[in-house]
């Protein structure tokens, strides 16, 4: 009887499969020698985008084709956060003080560019993360690098109703209920490019030359994806993209994009060019559209169809 | 007296007060360059066998436990050097990402034609515009104080995007998605070969980890070492090296190996390795004044004075004068051992001894007969040879081995007198093992029949000589497992299961061969006869079509000495019982005792009368499988099932009474424990866990059932078990209650179970429901099945 219940899963999960198609790829054409980086959908077909190294961050509108820079400091395009319907952009700011790394929680408004500081140079403080529409949080490594704790910006508690996965010390750190608990579910590992699914029951990493998988929130292996980089949700969480790069051990050769449909587990091909090296994909709010860019810098993003 | 005393006194305290927190608060990750052996990207230098991600990986394994003495926290980009190491770059800079370090360091060598040795710090940028300033500032410090170590030819610190011209602005693609500073040192070339053979050395590379850290320190201020190092390279002045040298490193003469230097006062020992490096180093020594003694074997001892400065190193080069051994060398070791017979023909011959040797005399010396030549490998100083036949020696010979008093020690002094001794080749094929073993029984019927000699087997020599057919002589089709030929091993499987209760024979004709084209010289059967048991599932409660139900060994609770590499836990669809897949547990032990768990969390519910039991494809491995339960007031129970000495598919079972648990009953795991004749390697595939097993029923008769019935059990009288049959000419629902002789219903030993058409078996232990005993008495046993339903009495009799 679990055979036959079994056997029918397998075929609903057949029937349930879904197809992506790739209706086409735009380029978005913006000039600057040294290209942009890691786009980001922002809001009302706006992206955020950054250099290679994630110094500064540029916000360009699609159909406006109008590029503005925002800021050009260390660290900013390394995992902002867009929040206030767009208006507000969060960021960590790292300064080298006597060469020592402090960093900084800095909201900005994309509108005029003004900046608040809501925390000035501390060490060893995570990327903000987003709670709700408003609240913004996130983690300290404290005394010294043995406890992570979860800060409320603007009342200073852990936000109990937060459910996120942070990375220390390479392991994965998974905050529920204003506590945290290492997942790990690969044992030692260097886990990274950790994230909650929409949903919140679910986590997609990747453990560094062991894969990329997906586990529940009490780090069970639910789903193995295999070689899959910069892995995200899509906004249903019924997807994920990610690249699958190649190098010679000094420069990336080779890397096009994937989106995989979780439950039917079946991978579609992106990009399949020879002669472009397209990396770091990401979703828009839609999930309709995926932004990367190529090695050279050049931001693209594809339209797909999902039947 | 005093000045040395102090020293004395320094260096006690430097043990506990060395490494003082210069880096505390700091975090770093460290990339070694590269990973695994792939000759396309790991770099190998075929003459002296290095490989740069071996290399680079031990260096940052140094620099580690380095950074760490300091206080600092590093995170490794990679744990090992496999290929599986091999990380991708975009993961390299994640990790420092993720881990939102200070600082990345990428740790390399560099390679050129074998003809340059310099030092070369690589930043993100261009030369004049660091991306990260810092990182230019860092790479200044840290090309000086590597390039102090490693004595190269010069520096350069340089903006990757201007040393890479043709690469536009991408660079390095493990600095390019960094967010934080990042170098890459490429410490020297481990192409130039005298450099090769020292970056073999791990102390060289633990002297380069030092550096780095050396650097470190001055780029963050943080101070500096209280601490310095003597290093340096002892060399014969009368031997040149046979490769190319760059005459400004003073490589032209031959390093020694096998150096022995002594530093005092704190009589600090370093053993050199025999790598052509000569190589020392002594990196934790306080500053003052130090006499090093310098030899090596077969080398005069001289010294010299050296004046220790703190976070530097001090180098005390030497070449050592050669210091004749007249004594006469004797053969201390020698292999295969004298009058050892049964050897492969492909038997090499190895011998020792205690004076380092001339090679050209020794090899001119050394006869065989009757006569064989090969190839000489000499290693340890010139002191053993291993000697390699060039073809096949010949079956069944003695040979005898000659070492003639002209073989002489490398100081020109005879061995004087004639060393000799022989050893004979074996002559056959000769079957070793075998299971089945010769006329056993109970044999699985999807048995995996695994046969070994005592030679790898030539698989041309197989067809039409090895059979495995039934009782009417029957071949019966199989799957074989040829990658085991070359352990000497043949492994196949029926393609369809055996037939229960059966005799088979394994034919082996003597015309089976091995590599060494010796064959089996009889004609071997080996007859065995098949498990009379068929089984019917119960409540199957995990088919083993995924498994999100089981923890992985490497993070189940209880797991001991298992490579975690290598051991795992995956849906498999090699072999299963029912439905799609079953699954496969792949384990390696590493030490002679070790256990292997699978935690899970299965709840049976309340089962006071059950048989537990899991299908389990056996592996041969003879360790044992134990079950692991426990209830709902936490009561827990380890029952031992079986030893795994069979292979094909097995149940293993217990009753849940054996538990003396109470309550529902939960599997909490499965283990696997290496028992001290166990393999260490071995997979065993598992299948439909369940409750309820149907207790050994047999499919005693292969015979056309065409009617529906119910025999009397057997024995009757009986106490307390005993046997009901019944046919069944339909495949049925079939439902078997125990009744006492007032009507009540006592058990239900088959309920609602599908059952093929045929003749069936079920064992009734005397118990009711609740798993006790019942007293002696008439009862009924009523089958119903389908439209069939009928009753016999039977009688339990204490």
């Amino acid at each position: 009887m679990i055979k036959r219940f079994f056997l029918f899963m397998f075929f609903a999960s057949m029937l349930y499969c879904q197809t992506a198609e790739v209706i086409n790829i735009q380029k978005v054409n913006i000039d600057r020698e040294e290209g942009f980086f890691y786009p980001r959908f922002a809001n009302n077909n706006t992206i955020l985008l950054t250099t290679s190294n994630y110094k500064g961050l540029w916000i360009y509108s699609i159909d406006e084709k109008t590029l503005t820079k925002l800021n050009d400091h260390f660290g900013a395009g390394y995992e902002p956060v867009i929040f206030d319907k767009g208006k507000k952009i969060a960021f960590r700011m790292d300064e080298y003080i006597d060469r020592k790394k402090m960093s900084s929680i800095v909201i900005q408004n994309t509108a005029d560019k003004t900046e608040q500081v809501l925390l000035a140079r501390q060490r060893n403080i995570g990327t903000p993360k987003l709670l709700g529409d408003s609240t913004l949080f996130f983690y300290r490594s404290e005394t010294p690098f043995t406890v992570s704790k979860i800060f409320n910006l603007e009342s200073g508690f852990t936000p109990n109703d937060a459910i996120e996965v942070f990375i220390n010390n390479s392991d994965l750190i998974l905050v529920i209920e204003g506590e945290s608990k290492i997942l790990n579910p690969n044992g030692k590992a260097n886990y990274i490019w950790p994230s909650v699914s929409p949903g919140k029951d679910r986590v997609l990493y990747t453990a560094a030359g062991k894969g990329t998988f997906i586990c529940d929130l009490e780090g069970k292996i639910l789903s193995e994806i295999g070689y899959a980089n910069y892995p995200s949700w899509s906004p249903d969480g019924e997807w994920i993209t990610y690249m699958k790069d190649f190098d010679d051990g000094h420069q990336v050769t080779a890397s096009d994009i994937y989106v995989r449909h979780i439950q039917s587990d079946i991978e579609f091909a992106i990009t399949k060019s020879t002669s472009k090296i397209e990396m770091y994909p990401s979703w828009s709010r839609s999930g309709e559209k995926v932004f990367f860019n190529t090695i050279n810098g050049e931001i693209e993003f594809a339209n797909i169809k999902f039947d | 007296m005093f000045k040395i005393l102090k020293i004395i006194i320094s260096i006690i305290l430097l043990s506990t007060s060395i490494y003082s927190q210069l880096l505390s608060g700091y975090k770093f990750c460290i990339d070694p360059g590269h990973g695994g052996h792939d000759a396309a990207n790991d770099r190998f230098i075929p003459q002296t066998g290095l490989w740069e991600s071996e290399s680079n990986f031990d260096k940052a394994l140094h620099a580690k436990e380095i950074f760490e003495s300091l206080g600092a926290t590093v995170i490794l980009t990679r744990f090992g050097n496999s290929d599986a190491d091999d990380i991708p770059l975009s993961q390299r800079a994640a990790i420092a990402n993720a881990n939102n370090v200070d600082f990345f360091n990428s740790i390399h060598s560099n390679g050129f034609q074998g003809t340059a040795n310099s030092t070369l710090v690589l930043f993100r940028g261009y030369d004049g515009a660091p991306v990260f300033p810092d990182a230019k500032i860092m790479g200044s410090i840290l090309v000086q104080r590597i390039y102090e170590v490693n004595r190269t030819t010069g520096t350069s610190n340089r903006g990757d995007w201007s040393f890479y011209p043709d690469w536009g602005t991408s660079g390095l693609g493990v600095l390019r998605p960094l967010n934080m500073p990042g170098t890459l040192t490429e410490g020297s070339f481990h192409d130039y070969i005298p450099e090769s053979w020292r970056l073999l050395n791990t102390n060289y590379r633990r002297h380069e980890a030092w550096a780095i850290a050396r650097g470190f320190i001055d780029f963050y201020s943080a101070g500096a070492l209280s601490f310095g190092a003597v290093a340096g390279i002892l060399r014969d002045p009368d031997v040149n090296v046979s490769y190319y040298y760059i005459p400004s490193l003073n490589d032209q003469k031959k390093p020694i190996n096998y150096v022995n230097v002594t530093i005092e006062p704190g009589n600090l020992v370093y053993e050199g390795d025999d790598l052509n490096n000569g190589f020392y180093l002594f990196d934790s020594l306080a500053p003052g004044q130090y006499k090093v003694f310098l030899t090596a074997e077969d080398y005069k001892l001289d010294s010299t004075n050296v004046t220790v400065i703190a976070d530097r190193t001090v180098f005390a080069d030497k070449f050592l004068q050669l210091e004749p051994n007249l004594n006469v060398p004797q053969v201390v070791e020698f292999s295969p051992a004298a009058d050892a017979s049964g050897l492969s023909l492909q038997s090499n011959l190895e011998m020792s001894f205690d004076i380092r040797m001339n090679p050209a005399k020794v090899q001119s010396a050394l006869s065989f007969s009757p006569q064989t030549t090969g190839t000489f490998t000499w290693s340890n100083n010139n002191k053993t040879f291993v000697f390699k036949p060039s073809n096949l020696l010949q079956p069944g010979i003695e040979y005898t081995v000659t070492l003639s008093a002209t073989a002489e020690s490398f100081f020109g002094v005879p061995i004087q007198t004639e060393f000799s001794f022989n050893f004979t080749t074996r002559s056959k094929l000769t079957l070793v093992g075998n299971y089945p073993d010769f006329s056993d029984s109970d044999i699985s019927t999807t048995v995996k029949i695994v046969l070994e000699f005592d030679a790898p087997i030539d698989q041309s020599t197989l067809p039409g000589n090895i059979n495995l057919v039934n009782n009417d002589n029957q071949n019966i089709s199989v799957i074989v497992s040829a990658q085991s030929y070359s352990d000497g091993k043949i492994i196949f499987e029926p393609r369809d299961p055996l037939v229960p209760n059966s005799t088979y024979t394994i034919k082996l004709k003597q015309g089976i061969g091995d590599i060494e084209n010796l064959k089996l010289d009889e004609d071997i059967d080996i007859n065995f006869v098949t498990d009379a048991e068929v089984y019917v599932s119960g409540n199957i409660v995990d088919g083993f079509e995924d498994i999100s139900n089981w923890q992985q060994p490497s993070l189940s609770s209880g797991s001991s000495n298992i490579n975690e590499s290598a051991t795992m836990f995956e849906v498999s669809n090699q072999k299963k019982i029912s439905g799609q897949t079953s699954g496969k547990l792949s384990y390696e032990f590493t030490a002679a005792e070790g256990t292997c768990m699978l935690n899970t969390n299965i709840n049976f519910g309340a089962i006071p009368d059950s048989r537990i039991g899991l299908w389990v494809f056996g592996d041969l491995s003879y360790n044992s499988i134990s079950f692991l339960f426990s209830d709902t007031q936490s009561n827990t129970a380890s029952v031992e099932v079986d030893t795994i000495n069979f292979t094909g598919w097995k149940i293993l079972d217990v009753n849940s009474q054996q538990l003396a648990l109470s309550g529902d009953i939960t599997l909490d795991g499965i283990k696997i424990n290496k028992l001290s004749e166990g393999n260490e390697i071995g997979a065993i595939y598992l299948d439909d866990l369940q409750s309820d097993v149907i207790t050994p029923v047999e499919d005693s008769e292969i015979e056309e059932i065409t009617s529906y019935g119910l025999a009397q059990n057997y024995p009757n009288p009986f106490n307390p078990t005993t046997k009901i049959t019944f046919t069944l000419a339909d495949a049925e629902i079939v439902t078997i209650t125990i009744y006492d002789i007032l009507g009540g219903e006592v058990d239900k030993l088959v309920n609602n179970k599908e059952f093929d058409k045929g003749k069936w078996s079920v064992i009734w232990e005397g118990k009711n429901r609740q798993g006790n005993l019942l007293p002696s008495g008439i009862y009924l046993y009523k089958i119903k099945a389908g439209g069939f339903s009928f009753s016999r009495k039977m009688i339990l009799l204490k």
